[in-house]
């Protein structure tokens, strides 16, 4: 029951692996994300974290395998049923195009209207819930061009909550942003799962952010997932040395007692 | 393994081939020599002198331009890191071009000695402009190629405005600017020469400077080349380069791109290998073509402008190796530029404002006229001027729409401010199908002409979209491809001209936008097209506001990237057809229009996409009206005042900007 329900209510990976000129990116891999989880992607760069973000939201196809989404091939999906459901954020925030944070977030109802229909009450509902629990409702007929960067990583999300009912995924959304503002901009994912049942997979640039914000860790190297399991299993001496190739050790955080990983 | 032994052995063929073309044209010379004159010595002697100040100056300055494009393209390339970068994409060669016809043209007040001077300040000027452009938006790269673009074609425009109101110069001008290689004398060689040897000997010198450029400016910092020097002087030596092929033979098209990419094709992928082998590719390309025409056994083709003829090889080439190019990543997505204004400003007062200057517009058009006594007010309708003035007033307004509504679309189907409906190439393809109408019949009549002009849009959207499908209309692709189908239809449109054939004023009146000759039927057929392109665009707006974040994230949020690109490509093609048949291919008031509109506070894409169609007709019938009264009784062609206004106030706007950002 707890298989069945799994591939009900998530992603199913089998063999699923990516082949490009030639070179394999992504080794076949069997794999199950659930919702209401949040999945952190993290390993050295080039490891394939992108590509499989990228196979996970059809943007490629993978070249072997196949990938399931709630029982179903993600080939099988409408492009716009499967943004009702799953919404990506590439590393690379796009240009805002002179939109405010309210506009912006409006848009991301798409695929719940389409190009001709107009608003209905569901949606300005979602719009205002996403806008509330990121915390931008000062901010929202700003222009989100004029934003600083973790004000703009949040309208972003903000977008992604109206638009997708069971999964985020998110390319290093903390990478360009300053320790303060990724600890907000986690809160805010936090939130946002708790709030609504969301499934998040993100990709993560530090191991030890990624530990202490996640239910579980995928560990990837040269394309192959290397270790997979909660944050104490993968942040131990042994999974960090060989995932980074160089000697790395762990100690306990002095309040939480979470396992933090440092370059011996 | 193959291909590395196929590339090289295709470089060798076509040197052996061009050598045997110069043997073989060198005996033709004699042959020709004896054929005239029946006496040996006086033969010979004819012959000699053929040979001394006619071929062999030509051949030398097909070798020298060709290797002066060769270098000037692989350093603006390796420079500024930007694979479409040429003297002729960055409009350096049409600067040039411009200082030279105005030379020309002033020459019995002041002459001037040395024609390449000219050239080169006018070359210098017209990079100073795309710099200025380019440093406004933070020189990405893609918004550099649209900039020159844009500039290349304005300051063609000017010269081509020039050559209309001086007519008596008019076919030597064109037949010099569609770069004929006749020499009479070795002063070209020695111009050429002069500019190409301490280029190459200051390139080898900085050759490993040049190398780390392309290592990106932080790389070079750290590595102690002092790009402040380093890169400014090689830029300079490129646009000097290109100066003195437009003042030798004039601006020759797409050798300067291709050079360096050939060369890379036939296996000169290091950079030091392109570095030698770019020059090399140029100088072989632009001989061969001169020598086969040269070589051909009709006098007609004989007399053709090899750089004309080299574009319209070279373009399909391009075209062929696309695929074979590295993929050309621009950096695509372009901030727009913020407006100053309060984003909730009242879009309804904007919009009264604008409706009451388009209505201002057409009103002073319909009634306002200069006759021999001055302005004029009144229908005069007893005299039937509101019978001529209706429908080139309707025509203009309806061409604006069109051109305001496809800018928009194509401003955001590429993301960037800088995008213009004119890079897509079907304007030219207008140009060219009036032109084959023109040369197939004599007496072709207005709807003969009018057929002949949807067709050449026809083919060319065809292309665009047959082409561009291969990579889902990525913005780069089309920009090549834009690229690569205009320099073919420029060089067609100037082939015909440069025949020398009667029908030049009509076609160069066309080109530049005169509508004289727009019937009522013409002008409200186009405001049917403008309106329904219009109609079909405005429920696609949430598509032109998804479209910008690009192909990952629009594909996320559901949207059919490919299918919704190539609709936009659709309507902007038809809208720009429809437009090129009144104004004329180039007009730029696509690029103004949507940017004005921006400027007022319309951010959303419905909001964007009214503005910019109301202020596009303000502006093409405010052009039309300037350009029947201003000089009147002559008249001057509404496409090319829409262009030389355009420019002005892009201008206007940009100056103060980098003042502003650095104080920022």
């Amino acid at each position: 029951m707890n298989g069945a329900e799994k591939l009900q209510t998530g992603f199913a990976l089998s063999g699923a692996g990516l082949v490009l000129g030639g070179r394999c990116i992504v080794s076949p891999l069997d794999l199950d994300l659930r919702s209401n989880r949040i999945y952190g992607l993290i390993g050295p760069n080039g490891s394939g974290k992108s590509s499989l973000l990228r196979m996970m939201t059809r943007q490629v196809a993978p070249s072997s395998g196949h990938i399931r989404y709630r029982g179903e091939v993600l080939q099988g999906w409408t492009s716009r049923a499967f943004a009702r459901e799953v919404a990506y954020l590439p590393q690379q925030l796009p240009a805002g195009q002179q939109l405010t944070v309210g506009e912006l977030v409006a848009l991301g109802r798409y695929p719940w209207h389409g190009p001709f229909r107009r608003l209905s009450a569901d949606d300005r509902d979602s719009v205002a819930e996403a806008i509330s629990i990121t915390g931008l409702g000062e901010l929202e007929s700003r222009l989100v061009d004029t934003l600083s960067g973790g004000e703009r990583q949040r309208a972003w999300v903000a977008m992604m909550v109206a638009q997708a009912g069971r999964f985020l995924i998110l390319d290093e959304p903390t990478s360009a942003l300053d320790i303060g503002h990724q600890a907000q901009l986690l809160e805010v994912l936090h939130e946002v799962t708790a709030a609504r049942g969301l499934g998040i997979v993100m990709a993560f640039h530090d191991i030890n952010i990624a530990a202490s914000f996640c239910d579980e860790v995928l560990a990837m190297r040269d394309g192959v997932l290397v270790a997979m399991g909660a944050p104490a299993e993968i942040v131990t001496d042994d999974v960090l040395s060989a995932l980074y190739g160089v000697p790395m050790r762990t100690m306990p955080h002095p309040e939480t007692q979470r396992p933090i990983g440092f370059i011996r | 393994m193959q291909r590395n032994i196929l590339r090289p052995a295709t470089a060798g063929v076509a040197i052996l081939v061009t050598i045997a073309l110069v043997a073989f044209n060198i005996d033709r010379i004699g042959q020709e020599a004896i054929g005239q004159m029946p006496d040996a010595t006086v033969a010979r002697d004819l012959s000699d002198l053929l040979l001394h100040y006619a071929f062999l100056p030509r051949l030398a300055v097909s070798l020298l331009a060709g290797a002066s494009l060769g270098l000037a393209g692989v350093l603006f390339q390796q420079v500024l890191q930007n694979p479409l970068a040429a003297p002729d994409t960055l409009a350096v060669s049409s600067g040039a071009q411009l200082a030279l016809v105005i030379g020309v043209l002033m020459t019995p007040v002041f002459k001037a000695e040395h024609p390449v001077f000219l050239a080169m300040a006018g070359a210098f000027v017209a990079w100073g402009l795309i710099a200025l452009l380019g440093t406004r938006r933070r020189s990405s790269t893609l918004t550099l190629i649209l900039a020159g673009f844009i500039a290349s074609f304005a300051l063609g425009a000017v010269a081509s405005l020039l050559v209309l109101l001086n007519q008596e110069y008019m076919t030597s001008l064109l037949i010099w600017g569609a770069g004929s290689l006749v020499q009479t004398d070795w002063e070209g060689v020695w111009t050429l020469g002069i500019c190409l040897l301490p280029a190459i000997a200051i390139v080898a010198v900085l050759g490993r400077s040049l190398l780390i450029i392309g290592l990106g400016d932080q790389a070079a910092g750290n590595l102690g080349v002092s790009l402040r020097f380093a890169k400014p002087l090689l830029l300079a030596l490129a646009v000097l380069l290109s100066a003195s092929v437009v003042a030798v033979v004039g601006v020759i098209g797409f050798v300067g791109l291709a050079a360096p990419h050939l060369a890379r094709v036939l296996g000169a992928n290091a950079f030091k290998s392109r570095l030698i082998a770019s020059p090399l590719a140029g100088a072989a390309i632009f001989t061969l073509v001169d020598q086969v025409l040269q070589a051909a056994p009709m006098e007609e083709v004989n007399a053709l402008p090899t750089g004309a003829v080299t574009a319209l090889i070279g373009a399909p080439v391009l075209i062929l190796l696309l695929r074979q190019l590295p993929v050309v990543v621009l950096e695509g997505v372009e901030p727009a530029p913020l407006t100053a204004r309060a984003p909730d400003r009242r879009l309804g007062s904007v919009f009264a404002v604008l409706a009451a200057l388009l209505f201002a517009t057409l009103a002073v058009a319909l009634l306002v006229g200069r006759g021999p006594d001055g302005f004029y007010f009144g229908t005069a309708f007893d005299t039937g001027s509101i019978d001529w003035r209706l429908p080139r007033v309707v025509g203009s307004a309806a061409a604006g729409l069109a051109l305001g509504v496809a800018g928009c679309l194509v401003q955001r189907l590429f993301a960037n401010p800088m995008a213009s409906p004119e890079i897509l190439g079907i304007g030219g393809g207008v140009a060219v199908g009036l032109v084959v109408v023109l040369l197939i019949s004599a007496q072709a009549g207005a709807s003969l002409q009018f057929g002949g002009a949807l067709a050449g849009a026809a083919v060319v959207t065809a292309l665009v979209v047959i082409l561009g499908g291969h990579r889902g209309f990525s913005p780069e692709r089309l920009l090549l491809i834009g690229i690569a189908i205009t320099a073919l239809l420029n060089a067609t449109t100037l082939l015909f001209l440069a025949l020398g054939d009667p029908r030049i004023g009509q076609v160069l009146a066309w080109l530049s936008g005169s509508t004289y000759r727009v019937t009522p039927g013409l002008a409200f057929s186009v405001l049917g097209v403008a309106l329904a392109v219009m109609a079909c665009a405005m429920p696609l707006s949430r598509w032109l506001e998804i479209l910008p974040f690009g192909p990952e994230v629009a594909t996320s949020m559901g949207l059919p990237v490919a299918f919704a690109r190539l609709v936009v490509v659709a309507l902007t093609a038809m809208a720009t057809a429809a437009a090129a048949l009144i104004i004329g291919p180039m007009s730029f008031v696509g690029l103004l229009a949507p940017h004005l509109a921006a400027q007022t506070g319309l951010r959303r894409a419905w909001a964007q996409l009214c503005g910019a169609a109301v202020v596009g007709s303000a502006l093409v019938v405010f052009a039309d009206w300037i350009g029947r009264v201003i000089f009147a009784p002559t008249e001057l062609p509404a496409g090319l005042l829409a262009v030389l206004i355009g420019a002005s106030i892009v201008a206007l706007a940009s100056l103060p900007t980098p003042l502003r950002s650095r104080m920022e």
